[in-house]
Protein backbone atom coordinates (compact mmCIF):
# COMPACT_ATOMS: atom_id res chain seq x y z
CA UNK A 1 0.00 0.00 0.00
CA UNK A 2 1.28 3.25 -1.02
CA UNK A 3 -1.06 5.70 0.96
CA UNK A 4 -3.82 4.72 3.55
CA UNK A 5 -5.88 7.84 3.32
CA UNK A 6 -6.30 10.50 0.07
CA UNK A 7 -7.00 14.31 1.14
CA UNK A 8 -8.18 17.17 -1.58
CA UNK A 9 -8.17 20.08 0.69
CA UNK A 10 -9.50 23.01 -0.40
CA UNK A 11 -6.86 25.76 0.70
CA UNK A 12 -2.90 26.07 0.74
CA UNK A 13 -3.50 26.62 4.54
CA UNK A 14 -4.63 22.98 5.05
CA UNK A 15 -1.88 21.49 2.34
CA UNK A 16 0.64 22.78 4.95
CA UNK A 17 -1.08 21.40 7.89
CA UNK A 18 -1.24 18.17 5.85
CA UNK A 19 2.54 18.26 5.20
CA UNK A 20 3.42 18.52 8.50
CA UNK A 21 2.65 15.09 9.04
CA UNK A 22 6.18 12.77 7.67
CA UNK A 23 4.48 10.13 6.07
CA UNK A 24 2.43 12.50 3.95
CA UNK A 25 2.98 13.64 0.46
CA UNK A 26 1.76 15.69 -2.49
CA UNK A 27 0.75 13.87 -5.31
CA UNK A 28 0.82 15.69 -8.71
CA UNK A 29 1.17 13.99 -11.82
CA UNK A 30 2.03 10.87 -9.82
CA UNK A 31 4.31 9.90 -12.35
CA UNK A 32 7.46 10.00 -10.15
CA UNK A 33 5.97 9.19 -6.80
CA UNK A 34 4.06 6.11 -7.30
CA UNK A 35 7.29 4.50 -8.20
CA UNK A 36 8.10 5.14 -4.51
CA UNK A 37 8.41 2.89 -2.50
CA UNK A 38 6.58 4.03 0.39
CA UNK A 39 3.65 2.58 2.56
CA UNK A 40 0.97 4.61 4.40
CA UNK A 41 0.36 8.37 4.94
CA UNK A 42 -2.06 10.50 3.04
CA UNK A 43 -1.78 11.60 -0.58
CA UNK A 44 -2.33 15.31 -1.11
CA UNK A 45 -4.55 16.33 -3.91
CA UNK A 46 -3.78 20.07 -5.10
CA UNK A 47 -6.87 19.65 -7.61
CA UNK A 48 -9.13 22.05 -5.56
CA UNK A 49 -6.21 24.81 -5.29
CA UNK A 50 -7.04 26.46 -8.85
CA UNK A 51 -3.05 26.21 -9.01
CA UNK A 52 -3.42 24.53 -12.74
CA UNK A 53 -3.76 28.46 -14.90
CA UNK A 54 -1.07 29.95 -16.69
CA UNK A 55 -1.59 33.81 -15.97
CA UNK A 56 -0.53 36.50 -17.72
CA UNK A 57 0.69 39.95 -16.24
CA UNK A 58 2.00 43.03 -17.51
CA UNK A 59 5.66 41.47 -17.14
CA UNK A 60 5.80 38.05 -16.04
CA UNK A 61 3.58 34.51 -16.87
CA UNK A 62 2.60 33.55 -13.73
CA UNK A 63 2.63 29.18 -14.38
CA UNK A 64 0.69 27.83 -11.38
CA UNK A 65 1.94 24.31 -10.10
CA UNK A 66 -0.48 21.73 -11.35
CA UNK A 67 -0.37 23.05 -14.96
CA UNK A 68 1.05 20.22 -17.00
CA UNK A 69 3.62 20.04 -19.30
CA UNK A 70 1.41 20.04 -22.36
CA UNK A 71 0.18 23.38 -21.30
CA UNK A 72 3.29 24.50 -21.37
CA UNK A 73 4.36 23.56 -24.47
CA UNK A 74 0.98 24.38 -25.86
CA UNK A 75 0.90 28.36 -24.81
CA UNK A 76 0.57 30.57 -27.51
CA UNK A 77 1.87 33.40 -25.54
CA UNK A 78 4.85 31.44 -24.27
CA UNK A 79 5.56 30.31 -27.92
CA UNK A 80 5.54 33.26 -28.77
CA UNK A 81 8.24 34.56 -26.50
CA UNK A 82 10.38 31.96 -26.71
CA UNK A 83 9.87 30.83 -29.82
CA UNK A 84 8.48 27.60 -29.13
CA UNK A 85 11.06 26.71 -26.20
CA UNK A 86 9.24 24.79 -24.42
CA UNK A 87 7.93 22.41 -27.47
CA UNK A 88 10.99 21.62 -28.36
CA UNK A 89 12.40 21.19 -24.54
CA UNK A 90 9.42 18.91 -23.77
CA UNK A 91 9.41 17.18 -27.22
CA UNK A 92 10.76 13.84 -26.42
CA UNK A 93 9.27 13.42 -22.63
CA UNK A 94 7.51 9.88 -23.18
CA UNK A 95 4.45 11.39 -25.09
CA UNK A 96 1.86 13.42 -25.15
CA UNK A 97 -0.37 11.43 -22.68
CA UNK A 98 2.12 11.69 -20.02
CA UNK A 99 3.03 15.24 -20.76
CA UNK A 100 -0.84 16.11 -19.92
CA UNK A 101 -0.16 14.20 -16.21
CA UNK A 102 3.26 15.74 -15.44
CA UNK A 103 3.28 18.98 -13.61
CA UNK A 104 5.03 21.97 -13.11
CA UNK A 105 5.21 21.82 -9.28
CA UNK A 106 6.48 18.13 -9.37
CA UNK A 107 9.12 18.30 -11.86
CA UNK A 108 10.62 21.60 -10.68
CA UNK A 109 10.13 19.89 -6.47
CA UNK A 110 12.23 16.37 -7.98
CA UNK A 111 14.95 19.03 -9.50
CA UNK A 112 16.19 15.63 -11.04
CA UNK A 113 19.38 16.21 -13.33
CA UNK A 114 17.51 14.67 -16.60
CA UNK A 115 15.38 17.37 -15.74
CA UNK A 116 14.34 19.17 -19.45
CA UNK A 117 12.25 21.61 -17.52
CA UNK A 118 15.01 22.97 -15.32
CA UNK A 119 17.26 23.58 -17.96
CA UNK A 120 14.42 25.59 -20.33
CA UNK A 121 13.46 27.78 -17.23
CA UNK A 122 17.19 28.64 -16.54
CA UNK A 123 18.18 30.72 -18.68
CA UNK A 124 14.56 32.62 -18.52
CA UNK A 125 15.51 33.94 -15.55
CA UNK A 126 12.70 32.52 -13.91
CA UNK A 127 11.52 32.26 -9.83
CA UNK A 128 10.26 29.57 -7.69
CA UNK A 129 7.18 30.67 -5.84
CA UNK A 130 6.72 28.75 -2.76
CA UNK A 131 3.65 28.78 -0.35
CA UNK A 132 3.31 31.14 2.14
CA UNK A 133 4.16 33.34 0.41
CA UNK A 134 8.18 33.29 -0.92
CA UNK A 135 10.00 33.76 -4.38
CA UNK A 136 13.42 31.96 -4.91
CA UNK A 137 15.74 32.49 -7.80
CA UNK A 138 15.79 29.42 -9.93
CA UNK A 139 18.99 28.71 -10.50
CA UNK A 140 19.36 29.12 -6.46
CA UNK A 141 16.25 26.67 -5.67
CA UNK A 142 18.31 24.04 -8.24
CA UNK A 143 21.03 24.06 -5.82
CA UNK A 144 18.86 23.12 -2.54
CA UNK A 145 17.94 19.99 -1.69
CA UNK A 146 13.77 19.13 -1.30
CA UNK A 147 12.42 20.05 2.05
CA UNK A 148 8.89 19.57 1.87
CA UNK A 149 8.16 22.99 0.77
CA UNK A 150 5.14 23.78 -1.15
CA UNK A 151 5.64 24.86 -4.88
CA UNK A 152 2.95 27.53 -5.75
CA UNK A 153 3.99 27.91 -9.35
CA UNK A 154 6.93 29.83 -10.66
CA UNK A 155 7.37 33.44 -12.39
CA UNK A 156 8.45 33.37 -16.35
CA UNK A 157 9.65 37.24 -16.59
CA UNK A 158 8.00 38.80 -20.05
CA UNK A 159 11.17 39.25 -21.68
CA UNK A 160 12.94 39.79 -25.29
CA UNK A 161 15.15 36.73 -25.71
CA UNK A 162 16.46 34.11 -28.35
CA UNK A 163 16.48 30.77 -27.11
CA UNK A 164 17.30 27.78 -28.56
CA UNK A 165 16.80 24.10 -26.84
CA UNK A 166 18.81 20.85 -27.87
CA UNK A 167 18.67 17.42 -25.83
CA UNK A 168 20.56 13.92 -26.79
CA UNK A 169 18.61 11.21 -25.62
CA UNK A 170 20.54 7.27 -25.88
CA UNK A 171 17.15 6.20 -27.39
CA UNK A 172 13.83 7.78 -28.08
CA UNK A 173 11.83 8.26 -24.89
CA UNK A 174 14.38 7.49 -22.05
CA UNK A 175 15.87 10.37 -20.43
CA UNK A 176 18.32 12.69 -21.51
CA UNK A 177 21.62 12.18 -21.63
CA UNK A 178 23.03 15.78 -21.42
CA UNK A 179 20.32 18.82 -22.45
CA UNK A 180 21.11 22.20 -23.41
CA UNK A 181 19.61 25.72 -23.30
CA UNK A 182 20.98 29.19 -24.67
CA UNK A 183 19.37 32.41 -24.24
CA UNK A 184 20.39 35.85 -25.57
CA UNK A 185 18.88 38.76 -23.92
CA UNK A 186 20.28 42.33 -24.91
CA UNK A 187 23.85 42.02 -24.88
CA UNK A 188 23.70 38.70 -21.79
CA UNK A 189 24.39 35.43 -23.07
CA UNK A 190 23.31 32.31 -20.91
CA UNK A 191 23.55 28.60 -21.40
CA UNK A 192 22.17 25.58 -19.23
CA UNK A 193 23.72 22.88 -19.33
CA UNK A 194 21.44 19.47 -17.22
CA UNK A 195 21.89 15.84 -17.18
CA UNK A 196 25.82 16.03 -16.85
CA UNK A 197 24.14 13.85 -14.84
CA UNK A 198 24.11 16.65 -12.49
CA UNK A 199 21.14 19.49 -12.29
CA UNK A 200 21.37 22.03 -14.90
CA UNK A 201 23.90 24.93 -13.90
CA UNK A 202 22.95 28.60 -15.27
CA UNK A 203 26.44 29.91 -16.51
CA UNK A 204 26.76 33.01 -19.01
CA UNK A 205 25.69 36.80 -18.51
CA UNK A 206 26.43 40.16 -19.57
CA UNK A 207 28.71 41.00 -22.30
CA UNK A 208 29.41 36.84 -22.47
CA UNK A 209 30.53 35.79 -25.80
CA UNK A 210 30.10 32.61 -27.25
CA UNK A 211 33.29 31.95 -27.40
CA UNK A 212 33.97 32.04 -23.71
CA UNK A 213 30.82 30.82 -22.46
CA UNK A 214 32.25 27.40 -24.93
CA UNK A 215 35.20 27.29 -22.77
CA UNK A 216 33.26 27.88 -19.53
CA UNK A 217 30.70 25.06 -19.90
CA UNK A 218 33.86 22.48 -20.65
CA UNK A 219 34.48 23.25 -16.99
CA UNK A 220 31.50 22.72 -15.41
CA UNK A 221 31.85 18.76 -13.87
CA UNK A 222 30.46 16.21 -15.52
CA UNK A 223 30.16 12.42 -14.60
CA UNK A 224 29.40 8.98 -15.61
CA UNK A 225 26.35 6.89 -15.14
CA UNK A 226 24.68 3.83 -17.20
CA UNK A 227 23.80 6.12 -19.74
CA UNK A 228 26.97 7.45 -21.05
CA UNK A 229 30.31 8.79 -19.74
CA UNK A 230 32.13 11.78 -18.05
CA UNK A 231 34.00 12.58 -21.30
CA UNK A 232 31.40 11.72 -23.68
CA UNK A 233 28.94 14.30 -22.00
CA UNK A 234 31.49 16.94 -21.62
CA UNK A 235 31.98 16.92 -25.63
CA UNK A 236 28.10 16.89 -26.08
CA UNK A 237 27.54 19.58 -24.12
CA UNK A 238 29.83 21.44 -26.30
CA UNK A 239 28.17 20.17 -29.51
CA UNK A 240 24.98 20.73 -28.44
CA UNK A 241 26.14 24.22 -27.04
CA UNK A 242 27.21 25.59 -30.18
CA UNK A 243 24.43 24.01 -32.45
CA UNK A 244 21.80 26.20 -29.84
CA UNK A 245 24.46 29.02 -29.98
CA UNK A 246 24.47 29.08 -33.91
CA UNK A 247 20.50 29.07 -34.25
CA UNK A 248 20.20 32.15 -32.12
CA UNK A 249 22.96 34.19 -33.55
CA UNK A 250 22.93 32.73 -36.99
CA UNK A 251 26.50 31.86 -37.14
CA UNK A 252 28.43 28.82 -36.37
CA UNK A 253 30.45 28.73 -33.34
CA UNK A 254 33.69 26.43 -32.75
CA UNK A 255 32.84 23.44 -31.02
CA UNK B 1 -13.83 5.51 -0.61
CA UNK B 2 -16.58 6.15 -2.88
CA UNK B 3 -16.08 8.01 -6.32
CA UNK B 4 -18.63 9.08 -9.04
CA UNK B 5 -17.70 9.70 -12.37
CA UNK B 6 -18.85 10.28 -15.88
CA UNK B 7 -17.90 7.18 -17.46
CA UNK B 8 -18.74 7.30 -21.23
CA UNK B 9 -21.71 9.79 -20.56
CA UNK B 10 -22.75 7.79 -17.66
CA UNK B 11 -22.96 8.97 -14.00
CA UNK B 12 -21.05 5.86 -12.12
CA UNK B 13 -20.62 4.71 -8.41
CA UNK B 14 -17.38 3.19 -7.63
CA UNK B 15 -15.41 2.07 -4.58
CA UNK B 16 -11.73 2.58 -4.44
CA UNK B 17 -8.56 2.26 -2.55
CA UNK B 18 -7.12 5.72 -1.89
CA UNK B 19 -4.04 5.04 -3.42
CA UNK B 20 -5.48 2.84 -6.26
CA UNK B 21 -5.21 4.31 -10.03
CA UNK B 22 -7.97 4.82 -12.36
CA UNK B 23 -6.89 2.18 -14.53
CA UNK B 24 -7.65 -0.75 -12.11
CA UNK B 25 -11.01 1.01 -11.41
CA UNK B 26 -12.04 1.25 -15.14
CA UNK B 27 -11.22 -2.69 -15.31
CA UNK B 28 -13.33 -3.51 -11.80
CA UNK B 29 -16.32 -1.38 -13.92
CA UNK B 30 -15.75 -3.79 -16.73
CA UNK B 31 -14.44 -1.36 -18.71
CA UNK B 32 -11.76 -4.15 -20.58
CA UNK B 33 -10.29 -1.90 -23.45
CA UNK B 34 -8.23 -0.20 -21.34
CA UNK B 35 -4.68 -2.18 -20.75
CA UNK B 36 -1.55 -2.44 -18.30
CA UNK B 37 1.35 -2.86 -19.84
CA UNK B 38 4.44 -1.38 -18.45
CA UNK B 39 3.00 0.37 -15.38
CA UNK B 40 5.67 2.41 -15.05
CA UNK B 41 3.97 5.37 -17.19
CA UNK B 42 5.92 4.63 -20.79
CA UNK B 43 4.27 2.75 -23.12
CA UNK B 44 0.71 4.52 -23.90
CA UNK B 45 -1.34 0.94 -23.49
CA UNK B 46 -3.63 2.86 -20.40
CA UNK B 47 -4.60 5.48 -22.34
CA UNK B 48 -8.11 7.00 -21.40
CA UNK B 49 -9.30 10.54 -21.91
CA UNK B 50 -10.16 12.78 -18.67
CA UNK B 51 -12.32 15.63 -19.29
CA UNK B 52 -11.27 15.37 -23.52
CA UNK B 53 -7.89 14.73 -22.89
CA UNK B 54 -5.23 11.95 -23.28
CA UNK B 55 -4.02 10.49 -20.16
CA UNK B 56 -1.78 7.24 -18.62
CA UNK B 57 -4.41 5.63 -16.45
CA UNK B 58 -2.32 3.64 -14.94
CA UNK B 59 -0.76 6.50 -12.97
CA UNK B 60 -4.07 8.74 -12.64
CA UNK B 61 -5.25 8.56 -9.25
CA UNK B 62 -8.37 7.34 -9.01
CA UNK B 63 -9.66 9.11 -6.25
CA UNK B 64 -8.82 12.36 -8.23
CA UNK B 65 -11.72 10.84 -10.87
CA UNK B 66 -14.46 11.71 -8.33
CA UNK B 67 -16.51 14.51 -10.42
CA UNK B 68 -14.48 14.03 -14.04
CA UNK B 69 -15.56 12.85 -17.39
CA UNK B 70 -13.90 9.88 -18.40
CA UNK B 71 -13.78 8.30 -22.02
CA UNK B 72 -12.71 5.41 -22.94
CA UNK B 73 -12.52 2.99 -26.64
CA UNK B 74 -15.99 1.70 -25.77
CA UNK B 75 -17.45 4.95 -26.01
CA UNK B 76 -15.67 5.81 -29.28
CA UNK B 77 -16.95 2.47 -31.11
CA UNK B 78 -17.94 3.88 -34.42
CA UNK B 79 -15.10 6.23 -34.88
CA UNK B 80 -12.42 3.73 -33.77
CA UNK B 81 -13.59 1.31 -36.27
CA UNK B 82 -13.60 3.47 -39.30
CA UNK B 83 -9.62 3.97 -38.45
CA UNK B 84 -9.60 0.31 -37.68
CA UNK B 85 -10.05 -0.43 -41.58
CA UNK B 86 -7.42 1.62 -42.04
CA UNK B 87 -4.90 -0.34 -39.66
CA UNK B 88 -6.04 -3.95 -41.03
CA UNK B 89 -5.42 -2.57 -44.43
CA UNK B 90 -1.65 -2.05 -43.27
CA UNK B 91 -1.33 -4.99 -41.00
CA UNK B 92 -1.18 -2.73 -38.59
CA UNK B 93 -3.04 -4.60 -36.01
CA UNK B 94 -0.96 -7.63 -34.94
CA UNK B 95 -1.51 -9.08 -31.10
CA UNK B 96 -3.90 -5.92 -30.55
CA UNK B 97 -2.69 -5.25 -27.35
CA UNK B 98 -1.59 -1.73 -27.41
CA UNK B 99 -4.53 -1.25 -29.93
CA UNK B 100 -6.54 0.39 -27.89
CA UNK B 101 -4.28 2.82 -26.12
CA UNK B 102 -3.01 3.72 -29.20
CA UNK B 103 -6.43 4.42 -30.90
CA UNK B 104 -7.77 6.53 -27.96
CA UNK B 105 -4.46 8.77 -28.81
CA UNK B 106 -4.87 8.67 -32.39
CA UNK B 107 -8.60 10.34 -31.79
CA UNK B 108 -7.70 12.89 -29.17
CA UNK B 109 -4.90 14.01 -31.77
CA UNK B 110 -7.27 14.38 -34.34
CA UNK B 111 -9.40 16.32 -32.53
CA UNK B 112 -6.02 18.75 -30.60
CA UNK B 113 -3.87 19.40 -33.32
CA UNK B 114 -4.30 21.85 -36.13
CA UNK B 115 -0.99 20.86 -38.56
CA UNK B 116 -0.86 17.34 -39.43
CA UNK B 117 2.43 17.14 -40.69
CA UNK B 118 4.65 13.93 -40.20
CA UNK B 119 6.99 15.57 -37.79
CA UNK B 120 3.56 16.61 -35.46
CA UNK B 121 1.72 13.46 -36.02
CA UNK B 122 4.98 11.29 -34.75
CA UNK B 123 5.66 13.66 -31.99
CA UNK B 124 1.79 13.08 -30.58
CA UNK B 125 1.59 9.39 -31.26
CA UNK B 126 5.07 8.67 -29.58
CA UNK B 127 3.94 7.70 -26.26
CA UNK B 128 2.53 4.58 -27.64
CA UNK B 129 4.55 1.66 -27.23
CA UNK B 130 4.17 -1.27 -29.72
CA UNK B 131 5.95 -4.25 -29.49
CA UNK B 132 5.03 -6.36 -32.91
CA UNK B 133 4.52 -4.03 -35.78
CA UNK B 134 7.41 -1.89 -35.61
CA UNK B 135 5.38 1.14 -36.18
CA UNK B 136 5.93 2.05 -39.51
CA UNK B 137 2.76 0.17 -40.38
CA UNK B 138 0.83 2.05 -38.07
CA UNK B 139 1.97 5.43 -39.58
CA UNK B 140 0.77 4.19 -42.97
CA UNK B 141 -2.52 4.22 -41.30
CA UNK B 142 -2.71 6.71 -39.86
CA UNK B 143 -1.47 8.51 -42.55
CA UNK B 144 -3.95 7.39 -45.20
CA UNK B 145 -6.74 7.71 -42.64
CA UNK B 146 -5.78 11.33 -41.75
CA UNK B 147 -5.77 12.20 -45.55
CA UNK B 148 -9.37 10.62 -46.28
CA UNK B 149 -10.78 12.10 -43.59
CA UNK B 150 -9.43 15.72 -44.31
CA UNK B 151 -6.64 16.47 -42.22
CA UNK B 152 -3.52 16.82 -43.72
CA UNK B 153 -0.26 19.08 -42.95
CA UNK B 154 -0.84 22.66 -43.91
CA UNK B 155 0.01 24.71 -47.01
CA UNK B 156 3.17 26.39 -46.43
C1 LIG C 1 8.98 7.07 -17.08
C2 LIG C 1 9.37 8.49 -16.85
C3 LIG C 1 10.15 9.16 -17.81
C4 LIG C 1 10.52 10.49 -17.62
N1 LIG C 1 11.26 11.13 -18.58
C5 LIG C 1 11.61 12.43 -18.42
C6 LIG C 1 12.38 13.13 -19.41
O1 LIG C 1 12.78 12.59 -20.43
N2 LIG C 1 12.68 14.45 -19.18
C7 LIG C 1 12.26 15.10 -18.05
O2 LIG C 1 12.54 16.28 -17.91
N3 LIG C 1 11.53 14.48 -17.12
C8 LIG C 1 11.20 13.16 -17.26
N4 LIG C 1 10.49 12.52 -16.28
C9 LIG C 1 10.05 13.30 -15.10
C10 LIG C 1 8.65 13.87 -15.33
O3 LIG C 1 8.67 14.78 -16.42
C11 LIG C 1 8.15 14.65 -14.11
O4 LIG C 1 9.05 15.64 -13.81
C12 LIG C 1 7.98 13.78 -12.90
O5 LIG C 1 7.14 12.71 -13.22
C13 LIG C 1 7.41 14.56 -11.71
O6 LIG C 1 6.22 15.21 -12.05
P1 LIG C 1 4.81 14.76 -11.48
O7 LIG C 1 3.86 15.87 -11.76
O8 LIG C 1 4.48 13.41 -11.97
O9 LIG C 1 5.10 14.73 -9.90
P2 LIG C 1 4.84 13.57 -8.80
O10 LIG C 1 5.44 12.29 -9.24
O11 LIG C 1 3.40 13.57 -8.44
O12 LIG C 1 5.66 14.19 -7.59
C14 LIG C 1 7.07 14.23 -7.60
C15 LIG C 1 7.55 14.79 -6.25
O13 LIG C 1 7.22 16.18 -6.14
C16 LIG C 1 6.40 16.41 -4.98
N5 LIG C 1 5.48 17.49 -5.38
C17 LIG C 1 4.59 17.45 -6.40
N6 LIG C 1 3.97 18.65 -6.54
C18 LIG C 1 4.47 19.46 -5.57
C19 LIG C 1 4.25 20.83 -5.18
N7 LIG C 1 3.36 21.63 -5.83
N8 LIG C 1 4.97 21.33 -4.15
C20 LIG C 1 5.88 20.55 -3.49
N9 LIG C 1 6.13 19.26 -3.79
C21 LIG C 1 5.45 18.72 -4.83
C22 LIG C 1 5.75 15.08 -4.68
O14 LIG C 1 5.36 14.97 -3.33
C23 LIG C 1 6.87 14.12 -5.04
O15 LIG C 1 7.81 14.06 -4.01
C24 LIG C 1 10.12 11.18 -16.43
C25 LIG C 1 9.37 10.49 -15.46
C26 LIG C 1 8.97 9.18 -15.65
C27 LIG C 1 8.15 8.50 -14.60
S1 LIG D 1 0.53 0.87 -18.50
FE1 LIG D 1 0.29 3.03 -18.33
S2 LIG D 1 1.84 3.77 -19.60
FE2 LIG D 1 2.19 1.63 -19.66
S1 LIG E 1 0.31 -5.08 -31.99
FE1 LIG E 1 1.29 -6.19 -30.43
S2 LIG E 1 2.01 -4.62 -29.11
FE2 LIG E 1 1.25 -3.54 -30.78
Amino acid sequence: MLFSSYAAPASPDEVIALLGKRNNRIAAGNLWLRMSRRTGGTMIDLKNLGWDQIEETDDAYLIGASVTLHMLETHPGLNAMTGNLFADAFRAIVGVQFRNAATVGGSLYMRAGFSDLLTALLPLNAAVLLYPEKEIPLAEYARLAPAGELIRGVRIPKQEVRVAYRALRNTAGSVPVLTCAVAARGSALYAAIGARPMRAELIGGPGEAPESLAAELTRLTYGTNRAASEAYRRHVAGVLFARCAGEITGKETQA
Amino acid sequence: MNITFVLNGKTVHAETAPDENLLSVLRRCGVMSVKCSCDTANCGCCTVWVNGKPTLSCAYPAPRADGQEITTLEALTEEAESFAAYMADEGADQCGFCNPGFVMNVLAMKRELTDFTEENVRTYLAGNLCRCTGFASQHRAVAAWLKNTGREAAEV
